[in-house]
């Protein structure tokens, strides 16, 4: 009691008094004065007949475990320092023909940088270092309800996240699994689209050339889908399809609280499939290529309070099925080609503040299964995913869990980013998998990896 | 009457719910309303068949940290149903990204909403009941933009003329009724309110809200308030979010530009032409 009123702790009371007096509760009405604001509320951009967006990203992942010795990376540590740019212009050339055109470059400064990892060349130069087209097209829309967009596009028809049942069109990004960008995950494809709008329903005619296939990593890197049949030396050839054009056809309105789809198409399975096994030379070469197959389709989804229910049902015919570890060999002349029956079925709920979560079940049901196909007759695979913001989303931090479809793998992956202001955003990934030995999937089980991200945002 | 619209991003009914005509000889007979009658002629009101307004949001931390977005908004009236679209047009990561709702004045027909993603370049529907959310990371819910459900509360005058920015106002609490607390709350995410409205515009001017959970209390302030083709227009916006009587965290919304009874096309207000450029 004495040493609180000595000189020194008077100060002290004094200065803690002063602080609180600084930091007391102001008047309520003071709440309801004017804030000033330090940006200047603009027009529209869009009084220009142009504009341009882009970001870049600077990327650092750290390998937790060690992939092993099939792949150039064998040990744990750093696996990227990858820079990228993505810029995108738009502009109009009269007052009903649009034009895009975007790009994305990459460079992971890795390969300098690690002195333990022997990089192939076609890593360095086909994945590290890459200049990729993204949108580039022209579209028209017509005043009689036709719309025509002309050029290298996306076109995501689907519903369902897991699994693509109606949502054929475009190829994926498959240089990694789960790490990637979100406007990495479907790639372009050159494609004539033409809409037209007749009464509540559109319908839609797409025709692709040169569509290509899902972007693979290449050999040597940690998500080489042949990495282990290039360990048993055997040779791997990538064709391209016999037939490069494609068609698709959508018919779509939307109902009281919900929407409904019909979709058919001729296509190339975006996947590789086995095509030919030559054991004639010194050693086997198996010959990839894209397996041509039909597909026929429904989509619908219903809105109710909190909920949002989703399904997908597909057919996919002439589709090629990987056989068993024990009968490879057996299918010289290509994989087995069967019907497939696909379905989806998915909820959303979003009753919880600011927390959106999501889950979805899917299956693969294969007609006339037989003993030697690597899968099941009936593959049921699942996602789930949470996705909350706080701090006046400036903070965000999604969750997922996927347990894969053909395969008995599963991936976790949890992402946090925090938005620093409107142009710098910082991030943190964490991915993580797991499969059983049997599983396709295993010989990628250590690539889980931690990764930052700083992304910057710029506007024209 | 239900203007509870369970809408994501939805801007459009922001210029709805803070405009309102000038309604000829309500001042004058101003002492013969009661509290509900004025909330309900503040509900009841003619805000043009369709407009298009550009409008800028900026969100504000406890660090005075600014952060700015900016939206072209399109609204259409047809007969009681209203469509409308907001596109996003700053900051660079969500420039592109739309949000189209159609709001039918059907009381037990939800909304329905579409949200386009330019990153996926995918249309996706929304589940939207929840207005409790914090709309665009702002200080609003969704609730606090599209208004509540005028038949869920009881209102009662706490004064019938108090001065706000040289207008006579009147001060009315609004506290959920018994039979529809629950859902009152559910919805707004408020145990009550507290409004200041114009007795010559019918415009609310100041508002106060009180949260149901963290002790926190939300003051809305309209300023800038301009006569637009007959149309009082609140230009500006302000929401602050206390805690414990200190500042959380606080929001702008400011229209840059607003024209009422436009050419709005239906052919824009379809989900196909959110994943088209052209507008």
């Amino acid at each position: 009691m004495a040493k609180i009123f000595s000189l020194e702790n008077k100060k002290l009371l004094l200065l803690l008094c002063a602080l609180f007096c600084c930091q007391s509760a102001p008047a309520q009405d003071d709440f309801f004065n004017t804030i000033d604001l330090d940006i200047e509320p603009n027009a529209s951009s869009r009084a220009e007949n142009y504009s341009v967006i882009g970001w870049v990203i600077q990327k650092v992942s750290q390998g937790i475990e060690r992939p092993g010795a099939l792949f150039s990376r064998d040990d744990r540590g750093l696996s990227k320092i990858e820079t990228s740019l993505f810029a995108q212009l738009d502009t109009t050339l009269g007052q009903d023909l649009g034009f895009r055109i975007s790009t994305k470059i990459f460079h992971d400064e890795i390969y300098r940088f690690s002195d333990n990892t022997e990089f192939s060349k076609d890593e360095i130069d086909e994945f590290r270092n890459r200049v990729e087209l993204r949108d580039f097209y022209i579209e028209r829309q017509y005043d009689n309800g036709f719309y025509f967009k002309l050029g290298n596009q996306i076109l995501a028809w689907g519903m369902a996240e897991y699994s693509r049942v109606t949502d054929l069109i475009n190829v994926e990004d498959r240089y990694t699994f789960a790490q990637q960008d979100l406007e990495d995950l479907r790639r372009q494809v050159p494609a004539a689209l033409l809409s037209y709008t007749l009464g509540d329903w559109t319908l839609d005619g797409v025709l692709t050339y040169r569509a290509g296939r899902n972007y693979l990593s290449p050999a040597g890197d940690e998500f080489d889908q042949f990495i282990g049949i290039r360990q048993a030396g055997i040779v791997v050839d990538k064709e391209r399809a016999d037939n490069e054009q494609e068609y698709f056809f959508r018919a779509s309105t939307h109902l009281s609280q919900g929407d409904l789809q019909f979709v058919a198409g001729e296509l190339n399975d975006n996947a590789m499939t086995l095509r030919q096994i030559d054991t004639h030379s010194m050693s086997p070469r198996f010959q990839y290529g894209q397996n041509r197959m039909r597909a026929l389709g429904v989509s619908a989804n219903w809105a109710d309070g909190s909920w949002l229910y989703f399904g997908e049902l597909g057919l996919h015919m002439d589709r090629a099925v990987i056989p068993n570890r024990d009968s490879i060999f057996r299918y010289v002349d290509g994989w087995d080609e069967k019907d497939q029956v696909l379905s989806v079925f998915g909820v959303e709920y979003n009753g919880f503040r600011n927390l959106l979560l999501t889950f979805e079940l899917d299956n693969i049901r294969t007609r006339n299964h037989d003993a030697f196909m690597y899968a099941d007759k009936n593959q049921t695979s699942f996602g789930m995913r949470a996705y909350w913001t706080a701090l006046n989303e400036r903070l965000k931090v999604v969750a997922v869990l996927n347990d894969l479809a053909n395969d008995s793998g599963q991936v976790s992956r949890v992402s946090v980013d925090y938005n620093w202001s409107d142009s710098l955003e910082m991030g943190l990934l964490w991915v993580d998998y797991g499969s059983e030995p049997e599983s396709i999937f295993y010989n990628f089980r250590n690539n889980d990896i931690l990764q930052l991200h700083l992304r910057y945002n710029f506007q024209i | 009457m239900s203007f509870r619209s369970q809408s994501l991003y939805k801007l459009s009914a922001v210029i709805l719910v803070f405009c309102t005509q000038v309604i000829g000889s309500a001042s004058s007979n101003a002492a013969e309303y009661s509290a509900e009658e004025v909330m309900r002629m503040v509900d009841e009101r003619y805000t043009g068949d369709s407009s298009i307004a550009e409008v800028t949001m900026v969100l504000i931390d406890r660090r005075e940290r600014q952060r700015a977005r900016n939206l072209k908004l399109y609204s259409k009236d047809y007969g009681i149903d209203t469509k409308s679209l907001s596109l996003f047009e700053s900051p660079a990561d969500i420039r592109g990204t739309a949000y189209l709702n159609f709001d039918w004045e059907e009381s037990l027909r939800e909304d329905d909403s579409w949200l386009y993603l330019p990153a996926l370049q995918r249309v996706k529907r929304l589940a939207t009941s929840d207005t409790s959310d914090s709309f665009l990371g702002s200080d609003f819910t969704y609730a606090d933009i599209n208004g509540f459900e005028v038949d869920w509360y009881n209102y009662s005058f706490i004064n019938e003329s108090q001065m706000v920015d040289g207008e006579e106002c009147w001060l009315i609490e609004i506290v959920p009724k018994p039979e529809f607390k629950d859902r009152a709350e559910e919805a707004s995410g408020y145990s009550k309110m507290q409004s200041w409205i114009s007795k010559e515009k019918f415009l609310q001017l100041r508002g106060q809200a009180w949260e149901l959970r963290g002790n926190r209390v939300k003051f809305f302030t309209a300023s800038e308030i301009e006569e637009i083709d007959g149309i009082w227009t609140v230009k500006r916006l302000q929401a602050v979010t206390t805690r414990n009587d200190r500042q959380e965290h606080a929001s702008v919304l400011q229209i840059n530009s607003i024209d009422y009874n436009v050419e709005v096309s239906d052919d824009l207000l379809t989900t196909e032409a959110m994943q088209r450029g052209l507008d």
